[in-house]
This record gives structure tokens, C-alpha cells and sequence, in this order.
């Protein structure tokens, strides 16, 4: 049986305006559990609280706003973005707040692009993926849905 | 003759990821004998198990505009999560990801 563990790659996105995203080929689970972390949000019912006399039930939802925030941050390592004075907006390195607060300080068509970007990356990957597990004997794949 | 570099945050890395944190470290270099070593103290619970166990590791130690890489030859920890490490020749890393050897060596 092959590896289960792939060697960290990276893949370089070319954007517009010359401007590349350096990011992670493929996540570890551990990156994946982390992008779905931060994906979610607690909303507490109060309605099932009333039906069952047990207080408040909280239940976790997909925050849609922040799936692709949370798809961009697992992903991207770095980038040749520019402050208005020229010099990088550094990212490389920095802690997940950094890159956030970075991503945020971007103007919104820039982030569009980002973010369309990965979310290109990331389903070639899934298909990538998806192709070599069926290409294992015996490899089980999860029902279209 | 030898000199030191001291400084609070580190890290050792195995690729893009961080193995371990590191706060506090002494980096020193003899010049006779061309060696570069390191000393400090890993963060606790920010050691991961795997990847610490990988190879190639780098020590990276930030600048205000970069950071000193040098890729670790030995890695031995040592007791009160200390660890100690013989190291290769130097690397500037720049903001723009470009690696440089540097005069130190």
C-alpha cells in the first residue's frame, strides 16, 4: 500500500497584473478539520429550548460568508502583494490573525480574485484526488451528492 | 572564536510547515571550525510529533525584514523541553521569498 502522508508541495497561481499566490498543493487532515473549524458557527435555538425544557441548544451551522475565507487561509502561504508604497504585504510565515487581517485590508475585487483563485486550486485538487483514489483497488468513494 | 545570535521567537521548520515553536535561543558560530549551533527552548504544546520527525528541518529565526535561515544537520532534545542543534551554512530569507547566502559563514 502506498504512502498515506504527501510531501508538503507548493503550486504558484498566477492572477492579474502580474501578482502570483503561492499556496499548499494538497492540505493534511489536520488543515482540512481546520478549514471546516473555521467555517462554522455556534447559534443557539431557543425554540428547542421551549420544546424540551432543557435550556438553550446550541448547534453549529456553515457560515457561508466564511467558507472561502477559510478555504483561502488553509491554502495560501504567500503572495506579491504590495502596500500603496511598495512594499510586501507580508504574510509569509505569519500567524492565521496576520493573514486574516491582511486579506481583509485588501480592496474587495482583489479579494474576489484571490479567493476565486484557490477555489479553482482546491476543486482540481478534490479532482485530482477523486481520480487517483479510484484508481486504488478497493478505495472506497464517497457517494455523489 | 566564537560569536552568538540571542533572540525570543523562532521556529523550526520541516516545508512551508512549523514543527515546533521556539522561545528563546542562542545561535552560535566558530568561526575556526565553521559551526553553526543552536540551543533553546520549544514552546510547550507547539511541538508536533510528526513533523519534528521529518527531514529536512530549518531553524528560522524572524528579522524585522526577513528572517536567518540555516537547515538543521542534528536535532537533540533535551530534558525541560530544551533542545540543541548543529546547523548548516546561513540563508537570508527577504520578504519577497528569495533565499541568499550570506558574508557569516
Amino acid at each position: 500500500m502506498g504512502s498515506r502522508v504527501r510531501r508538503p508541495e507548493i503550486d504558484t497561481l498566477e492572477i492579474s497584473g502580474g501578482d502570483t499566490l503561492t499556496v499548499k498543493r494538497y492540505l493534511t487532515a489536520g488543515e482540512f478539520r481546520q478549514l471546516i473549524r473555521g467555517a462554522i458557527r455556534p447559534v443557539t435555538i431557543d425554540a428547542a429550548a421551549a420544546a424540551n425544557g432543557h435550556g438553550q441548544n446550541t448547534v453549529f451551522e456553515i457560515d457561508p460568508t466564511e467558507v472561502g475565507l477559510a478555504t483561502v487561509v488553509a491554502y495560501l502561504l504567500d503572495w506579491t502583494f504590495t502596500d500603496f508604497d511598495g512594499r510586501p504585504l507580508v504574510i509569509r510565515d505569519q500567524p492565521p490573525a496576520v493573514v486574516r487581517a491582511a486579506l481583509d485590508a485588501i480592496d474587495a475585487a482583489s479579494y474576489a480574485e484571490v479567493q476565486r483563485a484557490i477555489q479553482s486550486h482546491d476543486t482540481a485538487v478534490r479532482g485530482f484526488l477523486a481520480a487517483e483514489k479510484k484508481a486504488i483497488p478497493g478505495a472506497t468513494t464517497p457517494e455523489p451528492t | 572564536m566564537q560569536r552568538g545570535i540571542r533572540g525570543g521567537a523562532a521556529s523550526i521548520k520541516w516545508a512551508y510547515f512549523t514543527a515546533a515553536a521556539v522561545h528563546g535561543y542562542m545561535v552560535t558560530h566558530d568561526k575556526d571550525v565553521r559551526v553553526w549551533t543552536v540551543t533553546g527552548t520549544f514552546v510547550p504544546g507547539l511541538v508536533d510529533a510528526f513533523k519534528i520527525a521529518q527531514r529536512p528541518l530549518f531553524f528560522v529565526a524572524p528579522l524585522k525584514r526577513g528572517a536567518w535561515r540555516w537547515e538543521i544537520q542534528t536535532l537533540t532534545r533535551l530534558d525541560g523541553g530544551r533542545f540543541i542543534a548543529t546547523l548548516g551554512p546561513m540563508t537570508m530569507d527577504d520578504h519577497n521569498g528569495l533565499a541568499r547566502p550570506t558574508t557569516r559563514n
